[in-house]
């Protein structure tokens, strides 16, 4: 039942408190004795490393797994949750990263699939205490990515949440979306909710939570007061060696003068992936693009490789290394230029999830040129895969990237997100590629793997390649990049160098980010909603 | 110990075993309640399926067609396609050998009467060929109206079932029906071309064509596992987005394998039309083709796996012919009924599967 009821009365008082729990898989100890507890009107801050335990603890308050050992207690009163059911029953939702949205619904309609026609007024009411700024009856696939995110929360609320967890929310916001979603967090909390906010951004988790809880292999590492502590403690204890998270240093060779990339005019007319741009990504340099997502930066790649359609009207040429590819198909374009992709969805664009890590190497390598090393003798001429040689490599680029666990052969599906990560640049960057095509490469990853995919990105500029690294972390965009080009609706409108301090005019950016882009919605954003991808 | 677990693990280890055994289980409880004997009727179909020699051999002469049809149906699910046409192709390739032994054997007559093995292997040979051939083309047309047109797989192989039942009918009654029967059916071919038969099964026409089929299948699964080939149709039937990305031309994979799985499902009734018969009937496959989809499925796509499972299918197949006069309330029909409990047992694996991740 939905819990907000009229104006002067808050929602009843809730504590959920997890005491010892425990879930192996296998040899894997995912939760060890994880214990601790959250009140109503509390931000709790749940941060580790990928692989650290986070997921699997959430899934268990959540219903999703059933715990090996130990007990969950709300208000004291020992539950069992078999399934998600039981526990939206009892008061406990959860915003997943992905967003399960119907592109062709309304707001409304979503709301009242989940709590009842009655619940539009309850909605309403909660839109208007906690700042939540879009249409009701606007269609998703018409909502901002920011305002998807909003009515999953609101989702949540009319289903009478008490205890809301939030996966990563803030990874998929753009910058300035950023301050706007924590202040309506607090409100959230403040209206009487316990809100769980599980990030990889330490500065975000220190201004908005009141105490935060670390995570560490599977156990909890330290629960701190969020008003003392300082991030350089937090990741310490995130990362148990006193590392903290110093920022990838910039002291870099100069870029290059020879164009790696060159696109000259190119134009693709309205429809799905309206284009216009024109610019040059030298040898040795890193092209940073900002922009709000679905600005058409997933078609820039897509056209670069040739897996958009062609259009009518299409018009303009693009080249790599010197070779026109407009002509090419994408098999083509693969097999003539060494080209290296880190796509804008691992899973379903870089990786046989099935698979182990031998046979997603192949992924790459079924362009046997690219694959020289390897064996071009045995795949070339009989087609006859060098499963050895594979496997061996396989299990070099584990431990050169660090990629865990270790000499893995099971399906690449059972690696952690961040891992998955890992895996994708390992073999995308050790095939020495001329071109680099770089989107979001550490998103939903921890930082000790950012730096890691940060270092391999430097290391290939290094090394020669021109990189287009397209990004919505702008600190990300801001370490890595020699040039910043921002895009909104597929074309270039500002471009920004690196200063001789070492720095980007980040305000300039964000500020040319959002100015041309009205209401900060945008028509065609894939990826936001369920099924809504192009292609 | 807990029972609970114990069982979870075996069904999990053993998916497959566990679908047989659910299978027969609930089958044969149909058959209790229609008012036999569950144990009764186990041991008549096993007798009837291995009881004898003859019975051995007559099981592995049904089994022939299911491992190629079978593999067929796995070569296509390997690309995440759906080769219902299976049963067209059949017949056509069936055809396609009937009529070429038949012009071989008109225009050399060394060939209608010689039985020497070099003959023969060339007979053989040949009429693979002719048979792999039409079925090859036959699947190459469905898969290029994927790949290149859109058109669902499903849709335009079932429709081209109809086709061929009817092409290979009217050649049967109207260009090369035999003089000397009422049966609509051709000519017997030459002795050249009858297929090399073992002996030991008094009788039962076991021929090369079973030791094709499992040689076959390990053809296939050396493709599946060890080859660039292998890699490409798997990439495009698990995740043709990012086998795209990766320079795969999935479209190609597609034909491809539509074109290998035609070329298996063409190979699936000669068997039964060089080796059995020696001519071509209408009519002659009971269904091998669409059983060709169970047998697959119970194997998980996995070639070697598919020998097993035909084996399985052909002696319940034979099996349950004895049911019709050896029982009193329950018929042949029995065996469709444990055939389709395997299929859902067998489906109902990956529902767990996918729970447990």
């Amino acid at each position: 039942m939905p819990i907000l009821k009229n104006d002067d009365e808050q929602i009843s008082k809730v504590r959920i408190e997890l005491r010892d729990l425990s879930k192996s898989f296998g040899s894997l100890n995912a939760n060890d004795s994880v214990s601790f507890h959250v009140d109503s009107g509390e931000i709790l801050g749940l941060v580790g490393e990928n692989g650290a335990g986070k997921s699997t603890c959430m899934n268990m308050l959540f219903g999703h797994i059933k715990p090996d050992r130990g007990t969950i207690l709300i208000n004291g009163q020992e539950v069992q949750f078999p399934s998600p059911k039981e526990s939206i029953k009892a008061g406990i939702g959860m915003v997943h990263q992905h967003f399960l949205l119907a592109p062709a619904l309304t707001a409304l309609e979503h709301i009242e699939l989940v709590a009842g026609r009655r619940a539009r007024v309850d909605a309403k009411k909660a839109m208007r205490d906690l700042g939540f700024e879009f249409d009701l009856a606007a269609r998703v696939e018409h909502l901002s990515v920011g305002q998807q995110q909003q009515l999953e929360i609101l989702k949540v609320i009319c289903q009478g949440a008490r205890v809301i967890i939030l996966d990563e929310p803030t990874a998929v916001l753009t910058p300035v979306e950023v301050q706007p979603f924590l202040e309506r967090l607090r409100r959230l909390s403040e209206s009487g909710h316990a809100v769980i906010l599980i990030s990889h951004k330490l500065d975000e988790v220190i201004r908005v939570c009141d105490r935060i809880v670390v995570m560490r292999s599977g156990r909890v590492t330290g629960i701190f007061d969020a008003a003392s502590v300082s991030a350089e403690s937090l990741a310490g204890s995130m990362m148990g060696e006193g590392m903290t998270g110093v920022k990838v240093k910039t002291s870099r060779p100069e870029a290059g003068t020879i164009p790696v990339l060159k696109i000259t005019d190119y134009y693709r007319p309205d429809g799905r992936g309206s284009l216009d741009v024109s610019f040059v990504v030298n040898q040795r340099e890193i092209v940073g693009i900002a922009g709000v997502e679905g600005n058409g930066q997933e078609w820039l790649f897509k056209v670069i490789l040739r897996i958009a359609q062609r259009m009518r009207g299409e018009s303009g040429s693009i080249s790599v290394a010197g070779r026109e590819l407009t002509s090419l198909s994408v098999q083509e374009i693969r097999r003539a230029v060494r080209i290296a992709l880190l796509p804008f969805d691992r899973r379903s664009e870089g990786l046989l999830l099935d698979g182990d890590p031998a046979t997603n190497l192949l992924l790459s390598g079924v362009n046997p040129a690219s694959y020289r090393k390897i064996s071009l003798r045995w795949i070339s001429r009989f087609g006859i895969l060098p499963w050895g040689i594979l496997r061996s490599r396989a299990v070099e680029l584990f431990s050169k990237y660090g990629i865990l666990p270790a000499r893995w052969t099971g399906p690449v599906r059972l690696l952690s997100g961040g891992n998955q990560q890992k895996f994708v640049v390992a073999r995308e960057m050790e095939q020495d590629p001329a071109l680099v095509l770089a989107a979001h490469p550490t998103r939903g990853v921890d930082f000790r793997s950012s730096r890691t995919i940060h270092d391999a990105i430097l290391s290939a500029r290094d090394r020669g390649a021109g990189v287009l690294l397209v990004s919505s972390d702008m600190e990300e965009l801001c370490s890595l990049s020699d040039r910043i080009m921002v895009m909104v609706r597929g074309k270039i409108v500002r471009e920004f160098k690196r200063a001789p301090d070492d720095g980007f005019d980040v305000s300039g950016i964000g500020n040319s980010m959002v100015s041309a882009a009205p209401g900060g919605s945008v028509g065609d954003g894939p990826g936001a909603t369920v099924g809504g991808g192009p292609l | 110990m807990n029972p609970v677990p114990l069982l979870k693990s075996f069904v999990f280890r053993w998916p497959w075993f566990t679908a047989v055994l659910m299978g027969f289980f609930t089958g044969l409880s149909a058959a209790a309640f229609a008012g036999e004997n569950p144990f009764h009727v186990m041991k008549i179909m096993v007798m009837a399926a291995a009881g004898t020699p003859y019975d051995l051999g007559m099981t592995l002469v049904y089994t022939t067609p299911l491992i190629f049809s079978g593999l067929s149906v796995a070569v296509a699910y390997r690309a995440g396609l759906f080769n219902i046409g299976a049963e067209g192709q059949l017949v056509l390739g069936g055809m396609a050998a009937t009529i070429v032994a038949l012009q071989i054997g008109g225009r050399f007559p060394e060939f209608s009467s010689s039985s020497s093995f070099g003959a023969m292997a060339i007979g053989m040979m040949v009429c693979g060929l002719a048979a792999a051939l039409i079925g090859g083309l036959v699947g190459l047309m469905t898969g290029y109206l994927r790949a290149r047109r859109g058109s669902h797989e499903v849709v335009t192989s079932i429709m081209l079932n109809f086709l061929a039942i009817a092409l290979t009918s009217w050649l049967v009654l109207e260009k090369f029906h035999s003089v000397d029967t009422q049966n609509p059916e051709t000519r017997p071919v030459g002795t050249a071309f009858k297929s090399i038969a073992f002996g030991g099964f008094d009788g039962a026409p076991v021929t090369i064509w079973f030791v094709s089929g499992i040689f076959s299948a390990v053809i296939v699964a050396i493709v599946f596992d060890q080859t660039l080939l292998g890699f490409r149709l798997r990439a495009t039937g698990e995740n043709s987005e990012a086998a795209t990305f990766s320079g795969i031309d999935t479209g190609r994979q597609i034909m491809i394998a539509m074109a290998l799985s035609g070329a298996l499902a063409g190979l699936s009734g000669l068997g039964d039309v060089l080796g059995g018969a020696g001519r071509y009937r209408i009519g002659f496959s009971s269904d091998y083709g669409f059983t060709g989809i169970a047998v697959a499925l119970l194997a998980g796509g996995r070639p070697l796996a598919v020998i097993a499972s035909a084996f399985l299918f052909g002696a319940l197949h034979k099996g349950a012919l004895d049911l019709d006069f050896e029982t009193d309330h329950v018929t042949r029909d029995l065996a469709m009924i444990i055939q389709g409990c395997v299929i859902l047992f067998a489906s109902a694996r990956w529902f767990h599967r996918n729970k447990s991740s």
